[in-house]
């Protein structure tokens, strides 16, 4: 089967799953594509509002795929969600607008056109969070000197370095202003990280410490951000002054860290 | 007119003769066998259209070759191996020498190709028709085991971990892996299979396995692959050992001897000053080393292993600075911070309490940190012990 070419003139449309061949009068072109999506960044609607704004550029992404349309347009989109998928910590639809996005680099001139590296730094973070070693490995086995120069792309690999290494305090400031959008994905694992760092604690220190000085060397600066976090642990719901014993800590962060199970790969298609 | 070549060939299938077989249809046969052949002769003797097909389609792979036109020589090749694939899904073991022969020179001529061309079709081609044989003598149906195809696996898995790594895919490679050792086929023993076989194997299986990250178990399978590796076979150990030396050492924290660099003049580049920075707990210089070869070690998926093994040497630089304090049980912690300053690395006391944190709770120093007295409190015997290899990976 052919391209669709499309008639329909909707600014808005709701995302539906075609479960058939799509209808030309509902799909739209891209001029009024273009014009759809400039609505969802410019008219406020999406603001706060992030399902709105996805299932309308999934309904913009379904109207390109149909019409076989691959060019700086369709890059700009998928760039786009991914980025607010990421905000609004949506990794199934990143996931998904990543791996078209792969594809469609490899097209010469979207590959100057997009951002392919700010999406490398992406990809690598996300193999810290899915802890896909084989992934991450890939990605440095093709890594060119020209990507490793960029701001962003190195910022990814330092972040992957801290952890391989479990360089905690190194983690926590290259957490503190990162480039882009890798905040976003950091903020994915970085639960995971503070709750290993918290367990080697517990076993390096004795006797007691504080808690408000526990919080800070777990990273954080407000204490009851620290408490939080790990409101599960009710031995840190106290007061700031409070006295926590390492190894009667120490449990009740290894069941934890038992406890959280691995990522998996979410919403590849 | 060459029948007599055809005769032969024709009493090597009729007497189920693989080696002989292979010998005729290789580029090591008899000399003056080229030439072309009276194809309409050839009904006379090779009766048996597939079996004519393959003897022609071979007999120009190889004249191609002699003439040293290797494009059409590959494309012959393979269109003789798509044929000999159809034969050999009747056949049973008697024709895996043939097929391992073919197999591996089609290898061969898909590399020199594909540098010849700059291209990587040949070897993707080459993958693509091996994939072929390989999942023929896997689902051999030859009830009798003694007599199936299923003893050409690892041969022709080994060459077409051979191509994909070649072509830089270690995932297809590990996919192909898992096929086969998930699939619910009974394999003959491994042990009943060559030992160049099995030592080639280990060795891909290991980088597989390093890829994947799990050290131990790809350490145990390179051991094994060298024990296996003949001696003479100098490229083979070295290639061994390029990932064999950063494993032992991040498991076992065992760095290698001069007498490595003295046989192995190669592995000097990439490993002598980063081991010597290693023996004298010299951070700086490990960290500027592993930069250096940054681009080796990420081709070979040893760099975040060698960023693993870091913790090594900081444990090292710690028992330089408790050897030099007289084995003291409490140990300042700016004695430590002034080692890393030593060589030239200033950090703050949170970085170094974080290394010493990863020391202690990877049971590499047996002790505890006092922060109220800024001191590393450390047991009196065996401080600094080697921890099991099984820990090391386990986050």
């Amino acid at each position: 089967n052919g391209p669709v070419v499309g008639t329909s003139t909707e600014i808005l449309k709701p995302y539906l799953r075609l479960t058939s061949a799509p209808d030309p009068h509902k799909v739209r072109p891209q001029p009024v594509l273009e014009k759809a999506l400039q609505y969802i960044l410019t008219s406020g609607k999406a603001d706060g509002n992030y399902q709105f704004a996805c299932d309308q550029l999934k309904s913009i992404r379904q109207d390109l795929t149909v019409q076989h349309i691959k060019n700086k347009f369709t890059v700009f989109v998928y760039e786009t969600h991914a980025r607010m998928a990421l905000e609004a910590q949506d990794l199934g639809e990143y996931n998904q607008c990543h791996s078209q996005l792969k594809r469609l680099y490899e097209i010469p001139e979207l590959k100057d056109y997009g951002k392919p590296l700010e999406f490398v730094a992406y990809r690598i973070l996300y193999t810290l969070h899915t802890q896909t070693y084989t992934d991450l490995h890939e990605i440095l086995g093709k890594l060119s000197a020209e990507e490793m120069e960029d701001t962003a792309v190195s910022h990814a690999l330092n972040v992957a370095w801290t952890i391989i290494e479990d360089n905690f305090v190194e983690l926590l400031s290259l957490y503190k202003d990162p480039p882009n959008m890798n905040g976003c994905l950091m903020s994915c694992f970085m639960y995971r990280e503070r709750v290993k760092a918290l367990a080697k604690i517990c076993k390096a220190y004795r006797p007691y410490i504080r808690l408000s000085e526990l919080a800070s060397m777990v990273g954080y600066k407000i204490v009851q951000d620290f408490k939080d976090d790990f409101g599960s642990f009710e031995m840190l719901q106290d007061n700031d002054d409070a006295i926590i014993e390492f190894k009667a800590l120490y449990p009740l962060v290894e069941q934890a860290r038992n406890s959280m199970r691995k990522v998996d790969i979410k919403g590849q298609i | 007119m060459n029948l007599g070549r055809a005769q032969a060939f024709m009493e090597a299938v009729r007497t189920q003769n693989g080696s002989e077989l292979s010998r005729l249809t290789s580029i090591d046969r008899p000399p003056g066998s080229g030439g072309e052949t009276e194809k309409s002769m050839l009904q006379y003797v090779i009766s048996d259209p597939q079996w004519r097909d393959y003897f022609i389609y071979n007999n120009d792979y190889y004249n191609y070759l002699m003439k040293s036109d290797l494009q059409n020589a590959f494309k012959s090749d393979i269109e003789a191996l798509n044929i000999l694939a159809r034969i050999a899904a009747r056949e049973n073991k008697w024709i895996l020498p043939v097929l391992k022969g073919n197999a591996g020179e089609l290898c061969a001529v898909a590399i020199i190709t594909g540098r010849f061309t700059n291209s990587n079709e040949p070897l993707e081609s080459s993958a693509r028709i091996i994939n072929r044989l390989l999942n023929l003598c896997l689902g051999d149906r030859e009830p009798t085991m003694s007599l199936s195809k299923k003893y050409g696996v690892y041969r022709i898995m080994n060459l077409l971990f051979i191509l994909y790594f070649r072509l830089n895919n270690r995932s297809i490679a590990r996919s192909t892996l898992q096929a086969v050792t998930a699939s619910s086929v009974v394999l003959p023993p491994f042990e009943e299979f060559s030992v160049s076989d099995r030592c080639m194997f280990l060795y891909f299986k290991a980088l597989i396995l390093i890829s994947e990250s799990h050290y131990s178990q790809a350490h145990d399978a390179l051991q094994q692959s060298l024990r296996l590796c003949h001696r003479a076979s100098r490229n083979n150990i070295r290639r061994i050992l390029v990932c064999l030396v950063p494993l032992r050492f991040m498991l076992y924290q065992i760095i290698p001897s001069a007498s490595l660099y003295t046989a192995f003049p190669e592995l000097e580049k990439a490993y002598k000053q980063l081991f010597e920075a290693v023996r004298a707990g010299n951070i700086t210089e490990f960290d500027k080393q592993i930069d250096i070869n940054k681009a080796l070690f990420f081709k070979k998926n040893l760099y975040l292993l060698m960023r693993k093994s870091k913790i090594i040497v900081q444990k090292r630089l710690l028992i330089c600075t408790y050897q030099a304090m007289d084995c003291p049980t409490r140990l300042p912690l700016p004695a430590y911070r002034a080692a890393f300053a030593v060589f030239g690395k200033k950090i703050t006391s949170d970085e170094l309490e974080c290394y010493l944190t990863n020391l202690i709770a990877s049971g590499n120093v047996k002790g505890y940190i006092s922060r109220e007295h800024a001191m590393l409190i450390l047991r009196k015997t065996d401080p600094f012990p080697v921890p099991e290899p099984s820990t090391v990976e386990s986050k």
